[in-house]
Parts: structure tokens; sequence; C-alpha cells
């Protein structure tokens, strides 16, 4: 049995190393002169979060064949992920290739985000100076061959969610996000999700990893309707053309390259039957509307309170 | 309806109890001297504290003597009854609730008061609320509710101690010494089972009140839950 398992995981690595061999072994060269490496920023976890720890061994795996390459950067706080990354480009002499930053989505703050450890940056902080001055450190190393990925569930979201028990309807502005970041890293390509992120195996084995949907039952209520309509899409926002592009399917490669899959998540018949059926068994009362309550002392609650 | 944005906050009202506390102390202490200044003066002795100069004259000292007296009891009983107020203010969550709106939307939390018309929700779980963590209170008026679910405090405990009840009935039902020790025996199995048993019966028992936005059966649940 052993002897069977150990064979397994020979032939597993052993077919890594052929794929990583395979794929033209990435100094991603737009440009032949300039060395782009490849980060995967993941959050420093004080509990234990199955999540964002999938996320970091699996990049940790991949770094075993991508030293040169690919860096995998656990941060505390924006500061901490700026000084290693910085750290890194100015000991190689290079420039950011790909930047992926792998954060939780918080629905029931109503809004698009993603965070690095405890610094959170949606469309309003993202254009706010004292928030956003640690990421600007990162715009000397970024050009518009640059391509970052917000990781985080409904991270480029553009529709509005609906009004709910006192609390009004609020538009995500997940493209605001888009275009702020974009403008942040010196007019880099943003891609981000307008559904929910997966963290599965093979994420970064330019799979299907990132799609999928949840199984707890809160998701299968009907105030999130608008996310499971967009279940598989992703938006990109190209910082040179300085428009959306349209919709695409994303995927890390295993070097950390951010990769567009050919076909849609949704284009395979039995994802599309999978989702018509759970589309149809959404109903009221799965989510708890205490979660909203918890997330009202922020600022841009206040400021919706204030206007209406 | 005003709905009103309350925050509770117990580590702020039990520091505003101390201080109310400490300022009647220091009153308290304050009409004590003034008083024994006061006695030590009719009585001619020499006075354990000097509020006036000696040089004063007798009829304004004594006047003065009394003013400041009544002043600072009155002082110490209004210290007294802000603490007591804030006493008051102190809010522990009665049991965990569980509502459905008309709308068919779902809201958990622990249910802090019930007015006459409106229920007062703390959106969270009894460990959030022991670590002091502020979320804004959710209030419900009536006409707005369907169903209230609650789940009372101890039920667990209750369900154990009257499973562990049940469970040692057979070491009372022996006639004889030989019964007896079997059934002793015997008990050693229902007396765990019977806990087991009570305990998820417990863990599962809930009350639900059907209250479909209507005044007289709110009033009902209201009676019901004090």
């Amino acid at each position: 049995m052993t002897t069977r398992l150990l064979l397994f995981i020979m032939i597993c690595l052993i077919c890594n190393i052929a794929k990583a061999a395979d794929v033209n072994d990435s100094l991603a060269k737009n440009d032949k002169s300039v060395l782009r490496l490849n980060f995967l920023v993941s959050p420093k976890q004080k509990k234990i979060d199955p999540a964002p720890l999938s996320f970091q061994l699996q990049a940790k795996l991949m770094r075993l064949f991508h030293k040169k390459t690919l860096y995998v950067i656990i941060a505390n706080s924006s500061e901490d992920m700026v000084s290693q990354v910085l750290c890194i480009l100015k000991k190689r002499n290079a420039m950011i290739g790909n930047i992926w930053f792998d954060s939780h989505g918080h629905f029931n703050r109503r809004r698009s985000l993603f965070e690095i450890g405890t610094d959170e940056y949606n469309w309003k902080t993202i254009r706010d100076s004292s928030t956003n001055i640690r990421l600007k450190r990162l715009a000397d190393y970024c050009d518009t061959n640059t391509k970052a990925g917000i990781g985080s569930c409904y991270g480029g979201a553009t529709y509005s969610l609906p009004a709910i028990e006192g609390f009004p309807g609020c538009r995500m502005n997940g493209d605001s996000l888009m275009i702020g970041l974009s403008e942040l890293l010196n007019n880099a390509t943003v891609y981000a999700s307008e559904s929910f992120v997966m963290t599965r195996p093979g994420i970064l084995n330019a799979s299907y990893g990132f799609f999928g949907n949840p199984a707890k039952k809160k998701f299968r209520d009907l105030i999130y309707g608008p996310v499971w309509e967009k279940l598989g899409e992703w938006n990109c926002y190209s910082g040179t053309k300085k428009k959306f592009e349209k919709p695409v399917t994303v995927s890390l490669r295993q070097d950390g390259r951010i990769h567009c899959k050919p076909k849609k998540y949704l284009a395979f018949e039995k994802n599309k039957r999978k989702l018509e059926e759970k589309l149809a068994r959404l109903k009221k009362g799965n989510y708890n509307l205490a979660f909203l309550y918890q997330e009202e002392g922020n600022d841009i609650f206040k400021e919706v309170y204030r206007k209406k | 309806m005003k709905v009103h944005v309350i925050f509770f906050n117990q580590s702020n009202l039990i520091m505003k109890i101390h201080i109310y506390r400490l300022i009647s102390c220091i009153w308290g202490l304050l009409i004590v001297l003034a008083f024994a200044d006061y006695l030590a003066f009719t009585q001619g002795f020499s006075s354990p504290v000097i509020l006036f100069p000696a040089r004063m004259d007798k009829s304004i000292k004594n006047m003065l003597m009394k003013k400041l007296f009544i002043l600072l009891l009155s002082l110490f009983i209004t210290a007294e009854s802000m603490a007591q107020q804030s006493e008051q203010l102190i809010i522990k969550p009665i049991c965990k609730i569980h509502i459905t709106t008309v709308h068919g939307n779902m809201l958990k939390g622990l249910l802090l008061l019930t007015y006459d018309s409106v229920v007062i929700i703390y959106p969270g779980k009894r460990q959030e609320w022991n670590r002091n963590k502020e979320y804004r209170t959710a209030i419900y008026g009536y006409s707005k509710i369907k169903i209230i679910v609650i789940k009372k405090n101890g039920r667990v405990m209750k369900g154990i101690a009257i499973g562990a009840a049940i469970g040692s009935l057979p070491l009372f039902t022996g006639l004889s010494k030989n019964e007896k020790a079997s059934l002793a025996g015997f008990s050693a199995i229902t007396i765990p089972a019977g806990m087991i048993a009570g305990a998820v019966f417990g863990f599962a028992s809930q009350r639900k009140f059907q209250i479909n936005a209507s005044d007289s059966l709110f009033h009902e649940f209201q009676n019901q839950i004090q």
C-alpha cells in the first residue's frame, strides 16, 4: 500500500516537473531585457481558515518548482507585503509580471473589496491617499505589461444588491475598485471576479480551480441571486486601453502567471445544469440578517444612512 | 416607527457606576467631616476638622454649617440615585432568538428587551456579547414579525438534570437488597443514557410563537417571556 502511495506521489511530482518544463519557463518576457517576477499575496492567518491555508499550501508547493519566478508573500498588512515585495524586486533587479491578491470577500459589507492582512481596499479606500500610499510604492515596478488579480469573492462585482429589511440597495462598485487598482499599479491590467472565487486543489495548474460555489446554506438565499447569476464571470480592465474588455475565464499557471482560459466555466453542460438547479432552489430565509447589522459600524454605511 | 441606533456597551456602564459610587463616597465622607465639625463647634470642643476660620462669628458659622450639611446631603443622595439609574441600564441577553420576518427573511441573535410593540436584538453570539463586541442592535416591530423562536439559556443543563433523574428511577423501584444491587448496576447505564438523551432534547428544545404581525399575539409572546 505504502509503495503504491509513494509511486503515485513520485508520478505526480514527475508530471509536475514535466509540465513546468513544458510551460515555457516564464521569465515572462514581453520585454526581453526586463526580468519579471510573479507574486502570490496571501494574508497571515490568526485562526485556522481552510481557504487561505489551501491557497498558501498550493502556492508554496509550486514555489518548489519555480523558485526563480514565483514568490509567495504571506503578510500581516499591506505595509508588510509591500516591504517584502520591494525587497525581492530590488534584490533581483526585476519588475512585477503578475501579482495575485488572495483574500476573502465580505458580502455582508455590501461592496467589492480585497484585504491584505488587516488592510481593506475597496472602491473608496483605493483612491484614498492615506490608505493607498503603501500600494503606490509598487507602481515603480509595474507597467502596462503587469497583470494584477483580485482573488476575493465579488472583487469585481458590478451589480447592485437588492434592498432588504431596511437596508438600502447598493452597488458593489467592483469596477471602480479595478480601475483604482490599475491606476495605482501604473496602468496594469486587472482581473477580478463577479461571483465566488474558490480555492480548490489545482488552482495553480491552469485549471478551473477558482470556479464553483460554496456549499454553506447561507449562500442559497435570494439575497445572493445576483452573485449566482454571474457565476464564473471575471472582468478584465485594461490600463492601456482604459476600458473594460470582454469577460474572461481566469486561472493561474504553475509559475503564478495569470492565464485566461479559452473555454468558459459555464460552457460545460454539466456546470450549466448544476447552476440552473441551484438558481431554482434559491429561497429567502437562509441568510442571517444579523451579518448586515454586524457590519454596519463602518463609514460607508453611515454615509448611506445619512444620505437616505 | 423611528428606529434608533443603540449601542449597548457593558464596560462603559460599569465604569460609570463606579464613578458615581466614588463621587457618592467622597460626598459621604465630607458629610461625616462636616457633621463632626458642627458637633464639635456646638459642644465647645476643639474641632477635628477645620472647615471655617476660628475667628468667624458664631451665628454665621452655625448658619453656614447647617447649609453646607444640607447641600452635601442632597449631593450624596443625587450621586447615589444616579448610580442606581445606571445599574438599571445594564442589559443582559434573555435568550437566543430567531425571527422570521413577514417578507420571509431570517434574523438570529440574542433577545435583549421586549417593549410593548418591538423586540430589541443583539445581532451576535453570546461569546461576542461577553467580549463586548459593539454591533448595531436590530429593532423589529411586531408588524414586521411573522414567527419568533426562542431558545432559553441553561436548557441543556436542565435537560441533563431531568435525564439523570429519569435514569436513576430504577434505583428507587427495587424492594429487596439483592434487587437493589442488581438495579444499581443497571442504573450505571440508564443514568448516562438519560443524561445524553436529556442533553440532546435540551439542545433541541425551543418555543415557537406565531406572531403574524398581530398585536395581540405579540403581547401574548411578551407575557410568556416575562
